[in-house]
């Protein structure tokens, strides 16, 4: 075992009571509070960023539609499927909530990390412009990642432990 | 001796690097390495099971922050320990803590010690009689290796207060570990078990 020398000030006696100190574990589920925490900021932040995304699109439909002799186009497949995923992803989010209640799971983690990892994915994605092609491939893993949770959190016997 | 701080142990420079990146899965296994010590350094400082999650919580929110700041001139279990020592003061600072003499009473916001081995809910109940103060002094220069220019700066005070504080809570843990009384100061002073 590795030790360490105690200051040389401290006698034996207050050196044995010190090393019989007992050693306690935070509850497993607190590292899913770091993560929602974090990833409530990110939200935050994130909205932030959509909003000025929305805005500026906003912005150019109306510019377009002022044009003499523009025409909507008709929308994309890419675009509907993209539209698609957002909902889905919005109502996953919605049930997600619910089925937290507060409980956490270890086994989890990487799935909540997982999700993190694609919000920043997908902010980056919306930061630099990327087409509803590869956004709504973003949504789809963002959707396929609430799903895994939701079903974690509703049958946590299911769960393989890490 | 003690079993050595886990803030000593290494750390995957691999791991390192991708949290500095951003990577949340390092970040997770960061926190699988070191929120037991940083919980166990708050909570023997702060005695409350509740206060130590939330210095654990705050200081790992922080470190997705902070982790670019670390240069990597120290180990870095040294360098997060110093967070969660910060984080820790604060609370004490927060809680208006630092200032008492006395013992905190609530014995019942610390950890359930009903299972543990008669040796060591017995330690555990002496570090508790502590006043806060002194419980943070000792922790964190018996148990933690800071030195008392460390200290001094941590609680933005001289070393000699630092020295005092140590003094008196290891006289005082000394004589409840031999079955004493308390010390001479202690005995007939005119504030009896003070530190």
């Amino acid at each position: 075992m590795n030790v360490v020398e105690l200051n040389p000030t401290v006698s034996e006696a207050v050196r044995r009571t010190l090393a019989q100190l007992p050693e306690f574990d935070p509850p497993a589920a607190r590292w899913l509070d770091v993560m929602s925490t974090r990833r409530a900021r990110g939200t935050r932040r994130r909205q932030h960023g959509w909003t000025a995304f929305a805005a500026a699109a906003a912005a150019a439909v109306l510019a377009v539609a002022l044009v003499p002799g523009w025409r909507a186009p008709a929308p994309g497949v890419a675009g509907e499927a993209l539209a698609a995923q957002v909902q889905r992803s919005r109502q996953l989010e919605q049930d997600l909530a619910r089925a937290r209640g507060g409980v956490g799971n270890l086994a989890l983690i990487t799935v909540e990390t997982d999700l993190a990892r694609v919000d920043g994915a997908l902010q980056a994605a919306y930061d630099r412009g990327a087409g509803p092609a590869e956004l709504e491939l973003l949504w789809r893993e963002r959707t396929a990642a609430l799903e895994t949770l939701l079903a974690g959190y509703r049958h946590p016997d299911t769960l393989i432990r890490i | 001796m003690l079993a050595k701080s886990a803030f000593h142990a290494t750390v995957d420079p691999a791991v390192l690097a991708a949290a500095r990146r951003g990577d949340e899965h390092a970040f997770a296994a960061l926190y699988a390495q070191f929120q037991r010590a940083g919980y166990n350094l708050a909570l023997r400082v702060l005695g409350d099971a509740a206060a130590a999650e939330d210095v654990v919580q705050d200081v790992f929110l922080r470190l997705f922050d902070t982790i670019r700041q670390f240069r990597g001139d120290a180990p870095f279990g040294a360098w997060l320990r110093r967070l969660f020592a910060n984080a820790t003061i604060d609370e004490l600072r927060r809680r208006q803590w630092l200032e008492l003499e006395d013992p905190i009473e609530a014995q019942a916001l610390g950890p359930a010690t009903a299972g543990l081995a008669e040796h060591q809910a017995e330690a555990w109940q002496m570090l508790m009689r502590l006043p806060p103060r002194a419980r943070a002094v000792l922790v964190l220069h018996a148990v933690e290796g800071y030195t008392h220019r460390e200290m001094a700066t941590l609680f933005g005070q001289s070393e000699s207060f630092s020295k005092s504080i140590l003094a008196r809570a290891l006289r005082r843990l000394q004589s409840a570990t031999l079955g004493g009384e308390g010390d001479d100061d202690e005995r007939g002073g005119a504030q009896p078990h003070r530190l």
